[in-house]
């Protein structure tokens, strides 16, 4: 049997582990770094680069480069976080025939799980080189906060990439199993993982060897690459003051500028103040022009401090969630290369009056969780078992504009529940069941997942046919969705899919309140 | 309609929609009203076509208008938004008079069924570009110029079609959407200009892999973010190719070869396009035939320069926009 | 694009065409003084020299004259100095579509040399010089940004790749960092 290997499948950097011997080994690539750039990106020339050439080339070719498409798959095209990704990226975002959203690049345009499938066939290609044996099975982690069509659209890159996914993991939850590994007891944890491009808390209980996830939240807008604009757009505005000089247009002087940023930010987690040099960066009257700045701990800080405070905002909401005061919490850990800034640490720390535990490595500790989790699929060790939750609520549309509530958010899954709903109408001969995902009690306000038609109802009057929908979540938080009529035993069923529209057998439409095809909730 | 027929229609799940001899909706089912939101509210009453929008619009006129004329059923297909049906118009007599015209749709399952339309679709256009080009062969040679023209632009407009067809084969098949028509929110598409750098290396490649080439490798220097060509691209890369292809012989003594592009200013604003033979010290091959004609439907001009040792350049100038 | 400053370069011109003229190869003297006009037609000590050998400043109008000049430079192997002169000729007369060949081609056969001299683009440069020291270099901004992109793993051809510049210019620049000593190609 091969070897399952544990994928980080991060917005910004990406992650690959594997136990060996019991022993969690993260792979380095062949450059030897242990994360690889969630990027790809096509040349002019038409090759296809990903993970670092991708990364270096990002902003000379930024029409033709992608990165952050972890925030679209899944996604509609109309849905705000699209139209904010369009606004802010160079490539361009189309909307595709399931009104999904494309990425074009190249002259071609890509779904969604295609790019991430490049990535992950990078990660599947590290792994093989570094195993000596072809890789075909994975465990992929995913934020907390995916639902059901954004963790669809995860699996269906793994299976572009070439890999069987056994299990789609949360992030914070892969992370806590590498934490209690070697750990006994009782304990909540609090998950703080602030990564590239994402941010996500969630709290956790452990106990001998179970694991269940009380609660999660997080802002798929937030990072350690808003921690970069922000020293860039400092850079940017010193040069201009020192040297009168305007560098925000020329890309070549910006990709110099943002990879100096990001590495003065690391290293001012170690030290207090760093020199940032960037010889020949413009041409003055007087020839060559240097940039040559300090750049203070101190000063850092003032420049994200709205940022990191913004995170606390939304661990406040996760334990109110989780209906847990803050003093609860047993341990908090800390997730994402973002974590080691001192003043994320600090604040973490005051917020949940104790430090952090930091016995984990924040860039590996989701690959690790991952392999863990591959591990135990493989050998069905019920010592560690996992419960996860679904994050957002999952109803349908009623009569009215209402929406009924059949799995509220949090549930543990996998989960299967049923209501019985009846017709609106006189000799109502089909009713529509749309499927929504959300937590407002107006329809129109949540995420269609999805929708189907049950016809042939036998003719009857309002409120008196029974038609029993159910759904049923699995593991991985993948929703299926049925409707039987009692009276014929008539079924028709949907499987979410990845674009968050119908699947091919189902009627594809747009949003609209069809009164004729309204259910009522059965009295 | 009677009662009991409208009953039974109102149960299939194909939707039907019936029209009068004045072209207007008397009936649909709700399998109609499901698929077609527009009709909800709007039969009886509304014309037929406005139950339809865009494409789907003209193909329904006229397979009315064809059904009725010639009194039989009329095949077509239509698009509802991401949906594809088959449809069949046929016309409904009673007493000797045609009292209206029922229009049954299928939907398509992605597949076989959805190949086999399209496949039928093609058909036509082929049909129509064989025609045409076997006319072109039979042209004699001094009535050439505007007659070739005309039957260039409808070779042209069925090789369109037929491209439209094969591009929606090919996404069924591998399962992407990329050719589907795709609205898009920034600027116009790239397809009909060209980029000179992915030009070139697709010309290096292509000429890489004949015989001809013998395993020589074809460098290209062309920087990135050249300005780009309107138009087709297949022509000028078929064009390049020829040229190519003509020096790569077996027999040719083993040279480094080079593709250049660059802009220029001048008397109008020009791409240059260089193929550098380095080292080739005979004359050129001749030029493969017609290849000046070709230049010049390019608004083209072609020059050659040698100079030994340094070897022969064929340089093309091609006039940029603006 | 030179890896020097364009002071540099002159000084160096002027140099190098002294010792041609001192060794009797006029011709070749001549195309390095015409080159250092182009890039600064006031130059006096090039306008002097000229007048010295008995040739006008300027090949006036003639693109022709310019174009055998320049040829003239490359058949003696002067190849970057006839690609100066060429560039001159076709800025001046850029509908002279035999100048554009000829430059054309005279920047291919450069090209190869470069690459050859880079394992066809499997060398791997890195900085032979401290970063701190690089600042008494006089380079443009393209350096400064090829220079950022040199780690001693990265390929030539990744760099041509990632830099986005034009591929020709990336070798002939790392060829002059090369000649001047900041970077070293390793294999």
């Amino acid at each position: 049997m091969g070897r399952v290997i544990g994928i980080d499948l991060g917005t910004t950097n990406s992650c690959v582990a594997v136990l060996e011997n019991g022993q969690p080994s993260v792979i380095p690539n062949s450059g030897g770094y242990k994360t690889t750039p969630s990027m790809f990106a096509i040349t002019q020339d038409g090759k296809r680069l990903v993970g670092h050439l991708a990364k270096r080339q990002a902003i000379t070719n930024a029409r033709n480069t992608v990165f952050a498409a972890k925030r679209l798959i899944g996604r509609r095209f109309d849905s705000d976080e699209v139209q904010r990704s369009s606004e802010m990226c160079a490539y361009e975002i189309l909307r595709g025939p399931n009104d999904d959203a494309r990425i074009q690049v190249g002259g071609k345009a890509f779904t969604c799980p295609e790019v991430s499938a490049f990535i992950l066939r990078e990660m599947r290609r590290v792994a093989e080189e570094y195993l000596g044996e072809p890789v075909t099975e994975a465990v992929i982690t995913v934020p907390a906060y995916f639902n059901d069509a954004q963790r669809q659209g995860t699996k269906d890159a793994g299976k572009i990439a070439g890999l069987e996914v056994l299990r789609l993991v949360n992030e914070p939850t892969a992370a806590a199993m590498a934490y209690g590994m070697n750990r006994s007891g009782h304990e909540k944890l609090a998950v703080y993982d602030l990564g590239g491009g994402t941010f996500d808390i969630s709290v956790l209980e452990m106990s001998e060897g179970v694991i269940e996830v009380l609660a999660t939240a997080g802002n798929t807008f937030l990072g350690g690459e808003d921690f970069d604009r922000r020293i860039v757009e400092h850079l940017l505005e010193g040069f201009r003051r020192s040297e009168g000089i305007e560098l925000a247009g020329d890309p070549m002087a910006l990709q110099r500028l943002k990879d100096a940023a990001e590495k003065a930010k690391c290293d001012l987690s170690a030290r207090e103040r760093v020199e940032i040099n960037l010889p020949f960066i413009a041409t003055g009257a007087n020839g060559p022009v240097h940039l040559s700045l300090e750049l203070t701990r101190e000063v850092l800080e003032g420049l994200v401090d709205d940022i990191v405070r913004g995170t606390l905002k939304i661990v406040e909401q996760c334990l109110q969630d989780a209906s847990l005061p803050r003093t609860e919490i047993d341990q908090v850990i800390l997730v994402g290369g973002q974590t080691r800034m001192p003043l994320v640490q600090q604040a973490v720390a005051e917020y949940f009056g104790k430090r952090p535990h930091k016995g984990v490595n924040p860039d590996e500790v989701v690959a690790v969780g991952a392999a863990i989790q591959g591990e135990t699929l493989v050998s069905q060790d019920e010592n560690l078992l996992l419960l996860d939750v679904t994050p957002l609520s999952l109803g349908i549309a009623t009569f009215g504009g209402h929406f009924a509530k059949l799995i509220e958010r949090n549930t543990t899954v996998p989960v299967c529940k049923s209501h019985i709903f009846t017709t609106t109408r006189d000799s109502q001969s089909a009713v529509k069941i749309r499927v929504l995902q959300g937590e407002s009690d107006v329809a129109q306000e949540n995420d269609l997942l999805g929708e189907f038609v049950l016809s042939g109802i036998r003719p009857a009057r309002k409120g008196e046919p029974e038609i029993e929908v159910s759904f049923d979540i699995d593991a991985n938080g993948i929703v299926s969705a049925s409707a039987r009529d009692q009276a014929t035993g008539k079924e028709q069923s949907i499987t979410v899919n990845a674009t968050g529209t119908l699947s091919e057998e189902e009627i594809q439409k747009i949003i609209e309140e069809q009164e004729l095809y309204e259910v009522q909730l059965k009295e | 309609m009677i009662g009991a027929e409208r009953t039974l229609l109102s149960y299939l799940d194909a939707p039907v929609v019936i029209g009068d001899p004045d072209g207007r909706a008397v009936y649909a089912n709700p399998a109609f009203e499901l698929r077609f939101e527009r009709a909800v509210g709007r039969v009886p009453g509304a014309p037929l076509a406005e139950l339809f929008e865009g494409g789907a619009r003209e193909a329904v006129l006229r397979a009315v208008v064809v059904a009725c004329r010639e009194g039989e059923s009329v095949r077509f297909r239509l698009r509802e938004g991401a949906l594809g049906f088959s449809a069949v118009a046929s016309p409904i007599a009673a007493q000797g008079e045609q009292v209206g015209v029922v229009i049954l749709l299928k939907e398509e399952v992605e597949g076989v069924e959805r190949v086999l339309a399209l496949h039928r679709e093609m058909e036509q256009p082929m049909d129509e570009l064989g025609q045409v080009l076997q006319q072109l062969f039979e042209l004699p040679a001094d009535s050439r110029e505007a007659r070739l023209r005309s039957l260039l632009s409808d070779a042209q407009q069925a090789l369109g079609r037929l491209r439209k067809g094969a591009d929606e084969m090919h996404a069924m098949l591998t399962g992407s959407r990329d050719a589907d028509p795709i609205a898009r929110t920034k600027g116009a598409g790239s397809a009909l200009r060209t980029e000179p750098s992915a030009l070139l290396h697709r010309v290096a490649a292509r000429a890489e892999r004949t015989e001809g080439a013998a395993g020589r490798s074809i460098d290209v220097v062309a920087a990135p973010g050249l300005p780009t060509l309107p138009g087709d691209p297949n022509r000028l890369e078929a064009l390049l190719l020829r040229l190519l292809e003509a020096r790569l012989t077996p027999e040719a003594t083993p040279l480094r070869i080079v593709l250049t592009a660059r802009s220029v200013a001048g008397s109008w604003p020009a791409l240059l396009i260089s193929l550098c033979e380095l080292g080739a010290q005979s004359t050129a091959p001749p030029d493969p035939p017609h290849l000046r004609e070709e230049v010049a439907a390019l608004g083209a001009e072609l020059r050659a320069f040698s100079h030994a040792p340094l070897g022969r350049a064929t340089l093309l100038r091609l006039r940029l926009p603006g | 694009m030179a890896a020097e400053s364009p002071a540099g370069r002159v000084a160096r011109l002027l140099a190098e065409g002294l010792e041609l003229f001192g060794e009797g190869r006029v011709d070749q003297a001549v195309a390095r003084w015409r080159v250092v006009l182009e890039l600064d037609p006031a130059q006096q000590d090039a306008l002097d020299y000229l007048e010295s050998a008995g040739v006008p400043a300027d090949a006036g109008d003639d693109g022709r004259a310019r174009v055998r000049e320049a040829l003239a430079a490359a058949d003696a192997g002067e190849a970057e100095q006839a690609l100066a002169l060429l560039s001159a000729a076709t800025a001046q007369a850029p509908d002279d579509l035999d100048a554009q060949a000829s430059f054309d081609l005279l920047r291919a056969q450069l090209y190869a040399r470069y690459r050859a001299r880079m394992g066809d683009g499997n060398a791997r440069p890195r900085l032979s010089v401290e970063p701190d020291q690089l600042m008494r270099f006089d380079l443009p901004p393209e350096a400064g940004f090829l220079l950022s992109l040199l780690d001693g793993r990265t390929r030539v051809a990744e760099l041509v790749t990632v830099s986005g510049l034009d591929p020709f210019a990336v070798l002939q620049l790392l060829a002059r960092l090369e000649q001047d000593g900041i970077v070293e190609l390793a294999a």
